[in-house]
């Protein structure tokens, strides 16, 4: 007894000494208040009708109680049928448990008759202690305590029995959750302030209506003497309970990216530098019509072909619709959905809450076991109840998949010609890997689409723009052509192909006839050069018989010089000198 | 209370009242001078007082849905009759619990 006083009193010795604390079991509340409430101290969870603070109460107790820790509720608004029953939805069965001495439920009604005089609320911590000891109970509910102390006249009185009420049931050791509809400022319900400063852990759980759809946060005001999550975390009331997803932890644990997935279409993995990763998130943006959800949709036959499964999450439009659809184009999702590795879930955004629809996306997850998802679109998601609404769902479904791995394929529709600043969507652009971005170019009076990758995270990736060829027999991606006026798709490609064409046909005319020349003129001059041959033969034909001639005509000479020095001639000398001259003549010619 | 006043009491009726009080707490203590002193002075041998100290009996307490104390439940009239508080004006305790005033 004294050791647990002193415990109670002490306002946390140190600040490195951690708090003792009961876990709620309530999935995900115990991450938020990193472990849970405090032990045998006192929480306050404030909310207004039909915010589940009771069911928070209800929960914390059967979880407790099925964990092996008894508890015991008091309500002092619903009758302990009506607790049964709300439990029962639930599938909690809360008189098996009161029958194993596990859990107890009483009413707390007054119905006093008069009031007379001053009175104290010990007969109330009486019971409690009681039941306590006798069931070995170490966790109180006290649901919509502010209505017990209605009957209190003055708020003196009130701040004085709870004081009380703090400290006894700290004393004994109980860890108690008290709860209350949310301060009013009225001198009437003053005392509810009280109670939030003698607990050591405050909640607030806000149900509230947000563009005609039903939202939920909840919110850690204080906790003495520990870290918490401070932000605001959206929480359902499933057929399971009160469920929630905070951000901030699960961040820590997401997986490493995976091997390499084919897109779907070749031409696309090499621009992505391998195609997407496995269990990484990626960006399909792009104007209406301009083919995203029959990308997403050859990514998801590609990885059905693999035996993988996928979950299509379809904001737009029918399952029939978009089997029908892709069917054009030469995509077959039927026959993946007919042998089951393709789920689809179609959805209105606007006939549930944001936080319904995530935690059933989040349990069908569970239960398929996909290794990727596709969402169509992100656009959509803004119609749950606005921006925020978006930012909340986007930012959990993003942490869920890639806490396990699964590969997120995201179309989002942007408009405009400021699309690529719009393309993050939702400001949850920091969780995406990938971005391919598909738009339409317009030229010529035509209309085509390219597209480009404009982020992909942990790869080498084209930054070049292709254009993107939608046809029966499917998509393709093939090159534009960049000439000066920039980039060049569709028709105007086609004219420039066929120009580029022409061009170079003539091209290759010219070299042909100018070969046909070289070769003609290599002729010519082969020929030539025979002819010449053929003369310089001639001429020196000639030239050797002159020769032989003037070596005669020499030889004659001196034949006659010899004779004439014998006196056998007496005619004169001129006539071989003159016959000289010929012999050069021919020489200079030749 | 217009329903308890319609029920017929003769003199052979016997006032079963029960007070549950916490410890010896003040109010407590208040409540039961007050009560003993009204049932000695008006009802002489008409009634039977149990006194519970919801410390040692929190099943009582249970059983009759006491939260407060003191909580005085006349049992014999249906519904019981509850007040609740230190009894301090014995005139309008008379009045709830249906007894009249010594004239009668």
């Amino acid at each position: 007894m004294d050791k647990r006083t002193e415990a109670s009193q002490a306002p946390v010795p140190f600040p490195k000494t951690p708090i003792l604390k009961t876990p709620t079991h309530v999935q995900g509340l115990d991450d938020i208040l990193r472990g849970g409430f405090p032990a045998k101290r006192t929480s306050l969870v404030t909310g207004s009708h039909g915010s589940g603070k009771t069911t928070m109460g209800i929960e914390f107790l059967y979880r407790g109680a099925l964990a092996g820790e008894p508890g015991i509720f008091f309500g002092f608004e619903e009758s302990e049928d009506a607790i049964r029953g709300n439990a029962a939805t639930m599938g909690w069965d809360l008189a098996a448990q009161e029958k194993e001495n596990k859990f107890f439920v009483m009413q707390g009604q007054l119905d006093a008759d008069t009031i007379n005089g001053d009175f104290s609320l010990k007969p109330l911590l009486a019971i409690i202690s009681g039941k306590a000891k006798a069931m070995g109970a170490k966790r109180i509910v006290l649901d919509a305590l502010d209505v017990l102390f209605l009957i209190y006249p003055d708020y003196q009185r009130v701040r004085a029995e709870l004081h009380i009420l703090s400290e006894w049931l700290s004393e004994e050791g109980m860890t108690v959750l008290i709860t209350q509809k949310p301060s009013e400022n009225t001198p009437r319900m003053q005392f509810q302030d009280f109670f939030f400063s003698m607990s050591d852990c405050v909640i607030s759980m806000d149900a509230r209506i947000n563009q005609q759809v039903a939202t939920r946060r909840l919110r850690v005001v204080k906790y003495r003497g520990s870290g918490f999550e401070r932000n605001e975390c959206p929480y359902v009331i499933t057929d399971q309970g009160i469920r929630l997803i905070p951000i901030s932890r699960i961040s820590l644990r997401h997986k490493a990216f995976g091997a390499r997935i084919s897109s779907g279409v070749l031409r696309l993995d090499g621009m992505l530098g391998g195609g997407f990763y496995r269990g990484s998130c990626n960006l399909l943006a792009g104007e209406p019509r301009t083919g995203k959800t029959i990308l997403a949709s050859t990514f998801v036959q590609n990885a059905c072909k693999m035996k993988d499964k996928v979950f299509f999450l379809s904001f737009e439009e029918s399952q029939e619709a978009v089997i029908h659809n892709v069917a054009g184009v030469n995509v077959d999702l039927k026959k993946y959905y007919d042998s089951g590795l393709l789920h689809f879930q179609s959805v209105i955004p606007e006939s549930m809450g944001a936080e319904e629809h995530l935690m059933q996306i989040i349990a069908e997850t569970e239960q398929f076991k996909p290794q990727h998802m596709v969402l169509d679109a992100l656009s959509a998601v803004e119609r749950f109840g606005g921006k925020q609404a978006a930012f909340d769902y986007m930012i959990r479904l993003l942490n869920f998949l890639k806490e396990r791995g699964i590969t997120l394929i995201l179309t989002n529709q942007t408009s405009g010609n400021d699309a690529q600043l719009e393309i993050t969507g939702s400001g949850v652009s920091s969780l995406i890997d990938t971005v391919v971005f598909i738009r339409y170019k317009q030229e010529d009076g035509e209309l085509n689409r390219t597209i480009q990758v404009l982020k992909s995270r942990g790869s080498a990736h084209s930054n070049q723009i292709r254009e993107f060829v939608i046809s029966t027999s499917g998509l393709d991606i093939i090159d534009v052509y960049v000439g000066q006026s920039g980039v060049m798709t569709g028709t105007a490609r086609k004219i420039q192909e066929a120009k580029d064409d022409l061009e170079s046909r003539k091209r290759n005319t010219a070299v042909t006839i100018k070969t046909a020349e070289v070769s003609r003129l290599k002729a010519l001059a082969a020929a030539e050069n025979e002819r010449r041959q053929a003369e310089l033969l001639t001429a020196e034909t000639v030239l050797a018989s002159l020769q032989l001639e003037v070596d005669i005509n020499q030889q004659r000479v001196e034949e006659l010089n010899v004779m004439r020095d014998r006196n056998l001639i007496s005619q004169p000398v001129k006539k071989p000198s003159r016959k000289r001259v010929n012999p050069k003549k021919v020489t200079g010619n030749g | 209370m217009d329903k308890k006043d319609n029920i017929k009491r003769d003199g052979t009726d016997i006032y079963q009242l029960k007070l549950f009080v916490a410890g010896d707490d003040r109010n407590s203590r208040l409540a039961r001078k007050s009560i003993e002193q009204l049932c000695e002075t008006k009802l002489q041998d008409k009634y039977h007082l149990e006194i519970i100290d919801v410390l040692q009996d929190f099943k009582s307490a249970l059983k009759h849905n006491v939260l407060v104390a003191p909580t005085l439940i006349l049992t014999s009239t249906q519904p019981p009759t509850t007040i609740i508080g230190s009894l301090n004006d014995s005139g309008e305790v008379l009045k709830a619990l249906g007894i009249k005033e010594e004239t009668s």
